[in-house]
């Protein structure tokens, strides 16, 4: 009994495995049927990807061909477009060092403290002490009569005026520097008339109002730049405009025969389109190199400047992040301005 | 393969250059269309290539309607005309590889495929030792030549011809005829207009004669030993009963 029912099992199961196996070769060469299909497509799209590919990247670099074989007339263009460029660029980063030399100054704004002339350096510094442990002050720092002297001296440039004189009418001078949360002009004021009420106290100076107007200039200075920068772009893109224009004025016959042969607009654009990319991209590499070339010129000034103030200011350079963007932003002009001329022109170039 | 219905070509300051022009030209088959100059032979070639829009009139093209069709779709109709000037239109700044490869690179061919298109076409002209020479270096035959290899690289079901000997002299026309002949045997369509009518009395093929732009008659210059299929070609090429 038990064996019977074993050989059907096993019976049943090998007919099942039969036809299955039946099946799958029935279905596997069906799958081979349809792969060979799907490959046959692949090979046609592959072969037409490859082909489109094949041209754009040869009309990519034959456009670059194409500019460098008229070196004249292509560097007269991307110089035109690199002025252009650089200009509202250099404009930016010199509002970008001024914004920063306008935080470090406001950070230092200081109370200048002037004793009564009469006053002695240790008098001074007997006060500089006591201004010390004052909760308003976050630190003082003593000028004495001779190191005010060097100073002046070294700066002013009316040393010898001094020597006439023969004794240093020069005053000691403290600096003070008020807690970070006085930082605000009005809540200073206070801490000045406080030192203003020192017996020994001949003139006290917050001079903050010039940094507000520093800022409020700054901040015309960027809408001027703004607005320049769009006048600037415009021009970009005129200059490539017209470029291109002539391109395709002297390659009329070039177009005409395409056309006659079944050339798309699309086809006949894409090198002019290249080309105007080029044009802005290597327009806004240049441009980047005269910026930093004039940053790079005004870096002694700066280090000058810092040692005048005794505070480390580094000039900052046109950033990565800025760079990137005027070369897409001018490559994108480029290509607006080819683009442009194509859609006025290409549709009146016609076979006759 | 080519059918004119009451075509009709005005101009604002020739008036109409072409006037109720009817025929048919049917798949496979070689006609010539001759007349004086002026009498509407190229404009009507223009029409077909759709470098001219016809004014009245309907041209049907490979079943398509050319007064119907959209500019954008014009670049796809010229892929299957091969067109052949009678002052060549190659580029001089560029080989004779190039010119020749021109209609293949439009249309996205990958390069190893234009090479060996380029080659055949070539070869099928006798120029294949010349790919690397510029067209200005070569004698009018050669540069014609030239345009007919690019006319047929892309395996045009159709060739249009516009005086293609006009510049040439006796010996070298014929033997372009010939092969517009051959390309003929092989299945192409091929309309030729030309002015020469030697030329075209020596080759056995339908004559359309155009006279001032009226299509004035069909005839067959000369009879040939292969009557039959003459026969057939005359057929093939329809007037319509003059009214």
């Amino acid at each position: 009994m038990n064996d019977q029912r074993t050989i059907r099992r096993m019976q049943q199961q090998r007919r099942h495995e039969a036809t299955r196996s039946l099946k799958d070769s029935g279905l596997s060469s069906l799958y081979a049927r349809e792969r060979k299909a799907v490959n046959r497509y692949w090979a046609t799209f592959r072969q037409s990807l490859q082909g489109y590919l094949d041209n754009h990247g040869h009309t990519l670099f034959a456009s670059l061909g194409r500019m460098w074989r008229t070196p004249v007339a292509t560097t007269l263009t991307v110089t035109v477009i690199a002025i252009a460029l650089a200009l509202p660029a250099s404009f930016y980063v010199m509002l970008k060092n001024l914004h920063q030399l306008g935080v470090v100054l406001e950070d230092s704004n200081q109370i200048s403290l002037f004793l009564k002339p009469t006053l002695s350096d240790e008098a001074g510094m007997a006060l500089a002490d006591r201004l010390k442990d004052h909760p308003g002050v976050e630190s003082v720092a003593l000028i004495t009569k001779e190191g005010a002297l060097r100073e002046f001296r070294t700066y002013s440039g009316f040393g010898e005026a001094l020597d006439v004189l023969g004794v240093n009418p020069l005053p000691v001078v403290i600096q003070v520097r008020p807690q970070a949360s006085l930082a605000e002009s009005h809540e200073a004021q206070g801490l000045v008339k406080e030192l203003q009420a020192l017996p020994e106290a001949e003139y006290v100076q917050l001079d903050l109002q010039w940094l507000d107007r520093l800022q409020a200039l700054l901040g015309l200075a960027r809408h001027g730049i703004t607005m320049i920068s769009v006048l600037l772009s415009l021009a970009v893109l005129l200059v490539v405009s017209n470029t291109i224009r002539l391109e395709l004025e002297n390659r009329r016959e070039e177009i005409v025969v395409a056309k006659l042969v079944g050339a798309t607009h699309g086809y006949i654009s894409r090198p002019f389109l290249y080309c105007g990319f080029w044009y802005g991209f290597i327009g806004s590499v240049a441009a980047w190199l005269f910026v930093t070339f004039m940053t790079l010129l005004v870096y002694p000034s700066v280090q000058h400047l810092s040692e005048l103030y005794a505070r480390e200011l580094d000039l900052k350079f046109l950033g990565f992040i800025d760079t990137l963007g005027l070369i897409l932003f001018a490559s994108l002009l480029g290509v607006l301005g080819a683009w442009l001329v194509l859609m006025a022109q290409l549709y009146r170039m016609n076979p006759e | 393969m080519l059918q004119f219905n009451r075509v009709s070509k005005r101009y604002p300051d020739a008036g109409d250059v072409l006037s109720d022009v009817s025929f048919t030209l049917e798949r496979g088959k070689m006609a010539f269309l001759t007349g004086h100059s002026g009498a509407g032979k190229s404009t009507m070639l223009k029409l077909i290539a759709l470098i001219e829009r016809s004014s009245r009139g309907q041209i049907i093209l490979n079943g398509k309607n050319l007064s119907r069709l959209q500019n954008r779709e014009i670049p796809s109709m010229r892929r299957n005309l091969g067109l052949i000037f009678q002052d060549y239109r190659l580029l001089n700044d560029r080989t004779v590889f190039d010119n020749v490869a021109l209609p293949l690179i439009v249309t996205g061919h990958a390069h190893s495929e234009v090479a060996r298109r380029v080659r055949g076409a070539l070869d099928k002209v006798g120029l294949l030792n010349k790919e690397k020479r510029y067209p200005l270096g070569l004698s009018g035959g050669e540069q014609q030549r030239v345009g007919i290899a690019r006319a047929i690289v892309n395996k045009p079901p159709m060739i249009l011809a516009d005086e293609p000997t006009g510049n040439l002299d006796p010996d070298l026309s014929q033997e372009i005829m010939r092969m517009f002949a051959e390309f003929n045997s092989h299945g192409v369509t091929v309309l030729i207009a030309s002015h020469d009518l030697a030329l075209i009395e020596a080759m056995d093929y339908p004559v359309l004669r155009l006279d001032h732009g009226r299509l004035v008659e069909s005839r067959r210059e000369a009879e040939s030993p292969r009557l039959p299929e003459s026969r057939r070609e005359a057929e093939s090429l329809r007037l319509p009963e003059s009214p």
